[in-house]
C-alpha cells in the first residue's frame, strides 16, 4: 500500500481518526482533573482543577468566589464536539467539511484557553501570584496537534497543496497583527469609562464621530487630505515612471549606481529630520533662505504664511518618495524583454514611440496595483509630513491640517481612545468603499489587473 | 504504516505528559490539589505576618537622566516598606516625552499600575484623567491610611483635588506659590549700565526701554518666549503697565486658560475675550513689530533658557518658585537678574499641576495609599526618591545635597527632582540653595496666601467634545497671537471660532458647578 | 537596458537623461550636506548666524557629547536597531515571498480569497489600543526585543501586492510547467526558479522593510520603557520629546539643564542615517547584478 490516498472517503481507514479521539479524551480528563490554575493566598500556594471552574466553588472560607467559567465550559464542549465529529467523520459527504469543522473546534478551543489565561487573574482577585498550570498547557498542545492533524489530512488528500502551506505563515501573521485587533473597532461606538472597563462601558452609537464632522474644519481637513493625496498619486506615478525610464537608460553603470544611491537618500532619513532640514532652510532667525539668500529686511516668515505651504509640502513629499517610486518602476522595467525594443527599432520606431507603445503598456499592472493601493489610502496622510514639517504651526492649519493631524491634536489634551477609534474607523470605511468602487471600475476595463 | 507510526507517537507523547503531570509537582510544602483549607493554613486572625505582602507598581516621570541606578533605590526603599507596611514596591520611571502615551496605553490595557504622578497638561494631567474617569477615588483610604497626608497638606489643598465629594489625587506638597519673574542676562545689563534700572524695575514700560537698548546694541531679538510662543500671557496673570497694577485671577484649574474669574467676584468669563488679554496681545504685537521678540518663537523647540544659553536672546518671562536666580543661572549658563512682577496665591491650578493618584488599573489601592502616606511623612523615602541612595548617588555637604566627587549630571546613575514626590520640604536642598532653603520656601508659601476659591474642582467629563474643539482652535491661533507674529488682524476670527467651538457652553458649565459649590460652603 | 537606438538622437537622449539625473541627485544630496554641516557647527553660531553650508565656527561638540559622554546608550541603541533590522528583514524576506508566490499563480484555487484577505489589511486598521492590548497581554512582548520586530513592521499588504505583481510579470507560467513536467515539486520550483529570478524585487522589498525597521520609533514608544532596549530613532525621538515636555515644566527649580541643543539633534540625525548610507552601496551591488540577470531568455 503506497503513501498516497485516493479522494474517496471509503479508502480512509477508520482508525485514521482514533488519534484525534484519544487525544481529545485525554485533554478533557486533564482539563477536569489536573490542576489548571495556581494561586497564592496568605502565603500558601494552592491549585485548582478544571472541575472547580465549571461548577464554581468557594474557597478560602468564602473570601474567594470562583464562578463557573463559561470559557472552560466552552472548551469542554468544543472537545466533545471534536470527538463527535471525529467519530462521524467517515460519514461526511465531503472530506473537506469534516476537516473544516475540526479546524473550527480546534480554533475555538485554543482561543477560549487564551482568553481564559488573560482573565484568570481577575477571576481569583484577592489571591496573588495567579498562574495557569500544566493542565491548560496540555490542552493547548492537544489543540495545536488537532489543527496540525487536520491540515495533514487535507494535504494528504490533495485538498490542500504545498502552496497553501507556503501561504500559511504570512496569513497567520496578518491574522494576528491586522485582523485580530479589528475587534477593537467596537471601541469607536462606546463611551469609555475606565471604572467600568473597556468591555463594560456604555454604547453611544455615533457620538464619538461627531467631533470629526461638527467642526467647521471638517470640510477643510477632508479637502486637504484628499487633494494632497490626489496630487501625490499623480505626481508620484508620472515622475516615478519618468525617472525609472531615465535610470534604465543611463549608459554608464557607475553613473547609474551613483544616481540610484543619491535619489534614494531622502527616503532613508526619517521625517523628523526632514522637518529639521526644512526648518534649516526656512526658519526666521537662522534659516538658509532668510539669512543668506534674502538678506536682512527681506525676510519671509514662512511658518506664518499659508500660500507657500502646499508647494513646500508637495516638493518635500516628492523629494522624499521619488527614489522609492522610481526604483519600483525600474525593477518592473528591467523585467521587460529587450528583444521587444530591438524589434521596434528595426521597425523604425523612435525612442518616444518605444516608450509609449512598449514600456508603458507593460508597466500597466504595476501602475494599476500601486494606484489602487494609494487610492485605498486616500483618507490617510503621512503624519510626519503634515504635522512635523510645518513645525506644528497653528497659522498654517488651513492648508496643512489633515484628518490624521486633526485627530492627533484633538486628543493631545484629553486622550479619548474611543474618539481615536472613531476617526480610524471613519478613515478605514471610507477608504474601503473607495477601493471597492475603484477596483470595480478597473475590472470593467482591464480584468487582469484588478486587485481582486 | 505511516499513519500507525504517527498515531503511536502521539499517544506516547500524551501519555508521557500525563505521567509527568501526575508525578509530584508539589515543591511547595503546603500545596494541595484542592483549593480548600487543608494543611498549613493559619487561622485568620488578621495578623500582619499572615497577610501576603502587597506588591505595588509606582510609575513616575524620569527627568531626562539615566535611570540605571533605579534598582538600588528600589532596594533601599523596599527595606523600609517591606518591614513597615508589608508592601513590596516596584518603581518605574518613564521618560517625560512618552509619559502621556504610556499612561494612556496602560490604562486602556488595564495594566497594573498602583500609583502614578500626574503631569500639568496633556493626557496624563489631573484634568484629563478625571474627565475620563481614570482615577480611583481614595477618600476613604485617605481617612484610614493617609493621616500623615492630611496633616501635611491640609484639607483646603486636598479639596483642590476633590470632585463631587470624592478625592481622586493628592497634590505634591511643594512650593505651591509661584511668582512671575522677568529674567535678564546680568552681564549684558552691566555692559549697558542698566543693572540698577533692571533691579529696581517697577513697570513693563521700563522693561520695554531696556529691551530697546539691548536690541540696538546687540544683534539679537532681546526677548523670547517659552514653548509655543508664550511670551507675556502666563496663566492666571494680567501683565501690563506697572507691576503694582498687574492682577492675578482665578483659572479654576482650566489648563486651556479659557475660563477666568476675578477675585472678589463670582462670575466666570472668557479670558481670551477680555480687555486685559487684548491689551496684552496688542503690546506683544507691538514688540514683535519693533523687533524685540525672537522671530521663531512660534516654531522653536528651544526654551527661553536654551536660547539665552546660546546667545540667541537676552531675556524671558516665566513663572517660577523661590530660588529662581540659582535655577536660571544653572539653566542658562549665565548669571540672570530676576525681577519679581507679581506673586500668585495657591490656587487650584497650582495644586493640580503635580499630583499623585491611584489609577483605575490599580490592584492594591490600600497598599498604594499606605506608601503614599510614607512619601509625605518619611524623610528617608523622600530623599531616596529625589536624589537616590546617599553616598551612592549623592552626598550631603553642609546641609545640602550635591553630586559625589567625580560624578556629574551625565554619570550619576540616579537623579530625579524634589518637587515631584510627596513632600518637597523633607528633601535636602540641592547645591546652590542654602541649607535653610526649605524654611524660606515655607515662609513664602505662607505669606502668599490661598485663593478664596481653593477647593472648587471642576468635573469636566461632560464637556469632552467642546474642550477638544476649543483646544483645536487655541492651538491654531494662540501661538501666533501670543508671540506677536500673527498680528491683531486674526484676533476677531479667533474669538469667533472659539464661540463656534463651544466656549460659551464651557463657561456656563463652569459657572453652574461653581454656583453649586458656592451654595454648599 | 542597453540602448537600442544609435546615433545622434541617442546622444541627445543620454544628455537629457544625465542632466536630469544629476539635478535630481544634487537636490537629494544637498539638504543632507546641510544637515551634516550643521552638526559640526558650533551651537551658538547655529542659532545666531543660522544654518549654512559654510559654518563660521566649527565644533565637534555634538559628536563628543554623543560618543563620549553618552557612549553606552548610543552604542547600545545602535546594536539593538541593527539586530532588529537584520532579523526582521530576514524573517520578512522569508515569509513574504512565500505568501506572494502562490497568489501570483493563476492555478492556485484560493488565489482570489487570499488576495482579498491580504489587501483588506491595508484598508482597515483596528487602532492602537486593541493592537497594544493584544501584543502586551496575549503575547507579552512589553519590554522585549520581540516588540521591536513583530508588531506592524514585519510585513504589510503593500509588499505582498508588489511581490505578487512582480512575480506574475517576470516569471512566465511556461517555466513552471516545464519544471513540473521534469518532476519538480513546488518547493523545488520556488527555490530554483522563483528566487533567482526575483532578485531585483526582493532587493527592493528588502530595502523597504529594512528602512521601516531602521527608522521606526513608534513600536519603541508604545512597548519599550526599559532604556536598555531603546532603538536609535527612539532614542533621538525621546530626547526631542523630553525637551518639549520638560521645558513646559517651568515651575521646577531643579530641572536638569542637560538638554541637547540643535547641533546635537542634527548630529543624532546624521549618525542615525550614516550606517544605512554606508551599507547601501553593498546592497546595491546585489541589486544591479540582479538587474543584469533579470529578463533574460524566453
Amino acid at each position: 500500500m503506497g503513501t498516497s490516498k485516493g479522494k474517496s472517503l471509503l479508502s480512509v481507514p477508520e482508525k485514521l481518526l482514533i488519534d484525534v479521539i484519544a487525544l481529545s479524551i485525554i485533554s478533557i480528563l486533564c482539563l477536569l482533573f489536573l490542576p489548571i490554575a495556581s494561586y497564592t493566598y496568605k502565603k500558601t500556594k494552592y491549585t485548582l482543577n478544571g472541575l472547580k471552574f465549571i461548577t464554581g466553588t468557594t474557597i478560602q472560607q468564602g473570601s474567594i468566589q470562583v464562578t463557573p467559567s463559561w470559557l472552560i465550559i466552552a472548551v469542554i464542549i468544543a472537545l466533545f464536539l471534536t470527538i463527535l465529529i471525529a467519530v462521524v467523520f467517515p460519514k461526511f459527504k465531503r472530506l473537506r467539511t469534516g476537516c473544516v469543522l475540526l479546524l473550527i473546534t480546534g480554533m475555538v478551543q485554543i482561543g477560549c484557553i487564551i482568553i481564559f489565561n488573560m482573565q484568570l487573574e481577575n477571576m481569583l482577585d484577592p489571591a496573588k501570584k495567579v498562574e495557569s498550570m500544566y493542565g491548560i498547557t496540555i490542552s493547548i498542545i492537544q489543540g495545536v496537534l488537532l489543527v496540525i492533524r487536520t491540515l495533514h489530512i487535507l494535504y494528504v488528500n490533495k485538498i490542500i497543496t504545498i502552496l497553501d502551506f507556503m501561504v500559511l505563515p504570512g496569513c497567520i501573521y496578518f491574522l494576528i497583527n491586522n485582523y485580530f485587533p479589528l475587534t477593537g473597532l467596537f471601541l469607536a461606538f462606546k463611551k469609555i469609562d475606565f471604572t467600568k472597563g473597556l468591555l463594560g462601558s456604555d454604547w453611544v452609537g455615533l457620538d464619538n464621530f461627531k467631533y470629526l464632522f461638527t467642526t467647521k474644519d471638517a470640510f477643510i481637513i477632508t479637502r486637504n487630505t484628499i487633494l494632497y493625496n490626489v496630487v501625490f498619486i499623480i505626481l508620484g506615478t508620472v515622475l516615478g515612471i519618468t525617472v525609472g525610464i531615465f535610470l534604465s537608460e543611463v549608459f554608464s553603470k557607475k553613473l547609474k549606481k551613483l544616481y540610484q544611491t543619491s535619489i534614494l537618500l531622502p527616503q532613508l532619513i526619517s521625517i523628523i529630520i526632514i522637518a529639521y532640514i526644512v526648518y534649516a532652510f526656512l526658519s526666521n532667525e537662522a534659516g538658509l533662505i532668510n539669512k543668506s539668500i534674502l538678506g536682512e529686511g527681506n525676510e519671509i516668515n514662512f511658518y506664518n504664511t499659508k500660500i507657500f505651504w502646499p508647494f513646500i509640502l508637495i516638493i518635500v513629499n516628492t523629494w522624499k518618495g521619488l527614489g522609492y517610486n522610481s526604483i519600483i518602476y525600474l525593477s518592473a522595467i528591467v523585467g521587460i524583454d529587450r528583444t521587444l525594443y530591438e524589434a521596434a527599432y528595426v521597425d523604425g520606431a523612435s525612442r518616444l514611440k518605444q516608450i509609449i507603445h512598449i514600456t508603458i503598456p507593460l508597466l500597466k499592472p504595476t501602475i494599476v496595483t500601486l494606484t489602487l493601493m494609494s487610492v485605498g489610502r486616500i483618507f490617510y496622510s503621512d503624519f510626519g509630513l503634515f504635522y512635523q514639517v510645518p513645525m506644528d504651526s497653528g497659522t498654517l492649519y488651513a492648508v496643512t491640517q489633515t484628518i490624521d493631524t486633526y485627530v492627533y491634536r484633538s486628543l493631545l489634551q484629553i486622550n479619548n481612545i474611543s474618539m481615536a477609534s472613531a476617526a480610524s474607523a471613519y478613515q478605514s470605511i471610507v477608504g474601503f468603499i473607495i477601493v471597492i468602487v475603484a477596483n470595480g471600475i478597473v475590472r470593467k476595463f482591464d480584468k487582469e489587473n484588478a486587485m481582486f | 504504516m505511516v499513519k500507525g507510526r504517527y498515531l503511536a507517537l502521539l499517544l506516547v507523547v500524551c501519555m508521557g505528559l500525563s505521567m509527568i503531570s501526575g508525578c509530584g509537582n508539589s515543591e511547595e510544602p503546603a500545596s494541595n490539589s484542592v483549593g480548600d483549607s487543608v494543611g498549613t493554613e493559619k487561622p485568620d486572625d488578621g495578623s500582619l505576618d499572615d497577610e501576603d505582602m502587597a506588591e505595588i507598581n509606582v510609575m513616575y516621570i524620569s527627568m531626562g537622566n539615566a535611570t540605571t541606578g533605579l534598582q538600588d533605590v528600589e532596594d533601599a526603599i523596599n527595606e523600609i516598606t517591606e518591614t513597615e507596611i508589608n508592601t513590596h514596591v516596584n518603581l518605574e520611571m518613564v521618560e517625560a516625552g512618552s509619559y502621556d502615551q504610556q499612561v494612556s496605553l496602560r490604562l486602556a490595557g488595564n495594566e497594573k499600575t498602583d500609583l502614578m504622578v500626574t503631569f500639568p497638561e496633556g493626557a496624563s494631567s489631573f484634568a484629563s484623567m478625571t474627565a475620563l474617569n481614570q482615577l480611583y477615588p481614595i477618600t476613604d483610604l485617605l481617612d484610614e491610611y493617609g493621616s500623615g497626608i492630611i496633616n501635611t497638606v491640609g484639607q483646603d489643598v486636598l479639596n483642590a483635588t476633590t470632585i463631587n465629594g470624592e478625592t481622586y489625587a493628592v497634590t505634591t506638597w511643594r512650593s505651591l506659590v509661584t511668582s512671575v519673574y522677568i529674567c535678564m542676562r546680568t552681564d549684558m545689563l552691566e555692559e549697558q549700565g542698566l543693572l540698577e534700572k533692571a533691579q529696581s524695575m517697577t513697570s513693563f514700560d521700563e522693561y520695554e526701554e531696556i529691551l530697546e537698548v539691548i536690541k540696538n546694541n546687540y544683534s539679537m531679538a532681546p526677548m523670547a518666549g517659552s514653548i509655543n510662543g508664550v511670551t507675556l500671557q502666563l496663566a492666571g496673570t494680567n501683565l501690563l503697565g506697572d507691576f503694582a497694577d498687574c492682577e492675578v485671577y482665578e483659572t479654576h484649574g482650566d489648563t486651556l486658560r479659557l475660563v477666568a474669574m476675578d477675585y472678589g467676584t463670582t462670575e466666570m468669563y472668557n479670558h481670551y475675550a477680555s480687555e486685559e488679554y487684548k491689551a496684552m496681545l496688542e503690546k506683544v504685537t507691538e514688540w514683535y513689530e519693533k523687533g524685540y521678540v525672537y522671530k521663531d518663537s512660534m516654531t522653536t523647540e528651544d526654551s527661553g533658557e536654551t536660547l539665552v544659553k546660546n546667545n540667541a536672546t537676552f531675556s524671558f518671562i516665566q513663572n517660577s518658585e523661590i530660588g529662581v536666580e540659582t535655577a536660571k543661572a544653572a539653566a542658562c549658563g549665565y548669571d540672570m537678574t530676576c525681577v519679581k512682577v507679581i506673586t500668585m496665591p495657591i490656587d487650584t491650578l497650582s495644586c493640580t499641576k503635580f499630583t499623585w493618584a491611584v489609577p483605575t488599573s490599580a490592584t492594591e489601592p490600600e497598599a498604594a495609599v499606605k506608601f503614599l502616606n510614607l512619601m509625605y511623612t518619611d524623610e528617608r523615602i523622600a530623599n531616596l526618591l529625589s536624589w537616590g541612595v546617599e553616598d551612592l548617588h549623592y552626598q550631603v555637604v553642609d546641609g545640602v545635597a550635591t553630586y559625589i566627587e567625580g560624578q556629574d549630571v551625565s554619570s550619576c546613575e540616579y537623579h530625579s527632582s524634589d518637587f515631584l514626590f510627596g513632600n518637597q520640604f523633607l528633601v535636602k536642598p540641592w547645591e546652590g540653595q542654602s541649607a535653610d532653603f526649605r524654611d524660606q520656601a515655607m515662609a513664602e508659601m505662607e505669606s502668599g496666601g490661598k485663593s478664596e476659591f481653593l477647593g472648587f474642582s471642576m468635573d469636566t467629563s461632560t464637556l469632552t467634545n467642546e474642550l477638544t474643539a476649543v483646544n483645536n482652535v487655541i492651538q491654531e491661533y494662540r501661538p501666533g497671537l501670543e508671540c506677536g507674529a500673527s498680528g491683531m488682524g486674526v484676533y476677531e476670527e479667533f474669538l469667533e471660532k472659539l464661540e463656534t467651538a463651544g466656549a460659551s457652553k464651557v463657561i456656563d458649565e463652569y459657572q453652574r458647578q461653581f454656583d453649586e459649590w458656592k451654595a454648599q460652603q | 537596458m542597453e540602448s537600442s537606438v544609435k546615433g545622434k538622437s541617442e546622444i541627445t537622449f543620454q544628455i537629457i537623461c544625465n542632466v536630469v539625473m544629476i539635478f535630481l541627485s544634487l537636490a537629494a544630496i544637498l539638504p543632507f550636506i546641510l544637515l551634516f554641516m550643521s552638526s559640526i557647527t558650533d551651537e551658538k553660531a547655529l542659532l545666531v548666524d543660522g544654518y549654512s553650508f559654510f559654518p563660521r565656527i566649527f565644533s565637534t561638540y555634538a559628536y563628543e557629547y554623543l560618543f563620549v559622554t553618552n557612549r553606552s546608550s548610543i552604542l547600545r541603541s545602535y546594536g539593538t536597531t541593527l539586530f532588529v533590522t537584520v532579523v526582521g528583514t530576514a524573517l520578512s524576506l522569508l515569509i513574504a515571498p512565500m505568501l506572494a508566490w502562490p497568489l501570483s499563480r493563476k492555478d492556485y484555487p484560493r488565489r482570489k480569497i487570499i488576495s482579498f484577505f491580504v489587501f483588506f489589511t491595508m484598508l482597515f486598521n483596528g487602532g492602537l489600543v486593541p493592537n497594544y492590548i493584544m501584543w502586551t497581554q496575549i503575547f507579552n512582548v512589553k519590554n522585549t526585543i520581540a516588540a521591536l520586530i513583530f508588531p506592524t513592521l514585519l510585513m504589510n499588504g503593500f509588499i505582498i501586492m508588489l511581490l505578487r505583481t512582480n512575480f506574475s510579470q517576470n516569471i512566465h507560467p511556461a517555466f513552471i510547467e516545464a519544471a513540473k513536467i521534469d518532476g519538480a515539486g513546488e518547493i523545488k520550483i520556488y527555490q530554483t526558479i522563483v528566487m533567482p529570478l526575483s532578485r531585483p524585487i526582493m532587493a527592493t522589498v528588502g530595502l523597504m522593510i529594512a528602512l521601516g525597521y531602521w527608522n521606526d520609533w513608534q513600536n519603541g514608544l508604545y512597548y519599550i520603557t526599559d532604556s536598555k532596549l531603546y532603538s536609535l530613532q527612539q532614542l533621538l525621538n525621546n530626547i526631542l520629546k523630553n525637551i518639549q515636555a520638560l521645558a513646559s515644566l517651568s515651575t521646577s527649580v531643579t530641572v536638569v539643564s542637560d538638554m541637547p541643543g540643535t547641533g546635537i539633534r542634527m548630529a543624532m540625525a546624521v549618525i542615525g542615517v550614516l550606517p544605512i548610507i554606508a551599507l547601501y552601496p553593498f546592497f546595491q551591488n546585489y541589486f544591479i547584478k540582479g538587474i543584469a540577470l533579470g529578463g533574460v531568455k524566453e
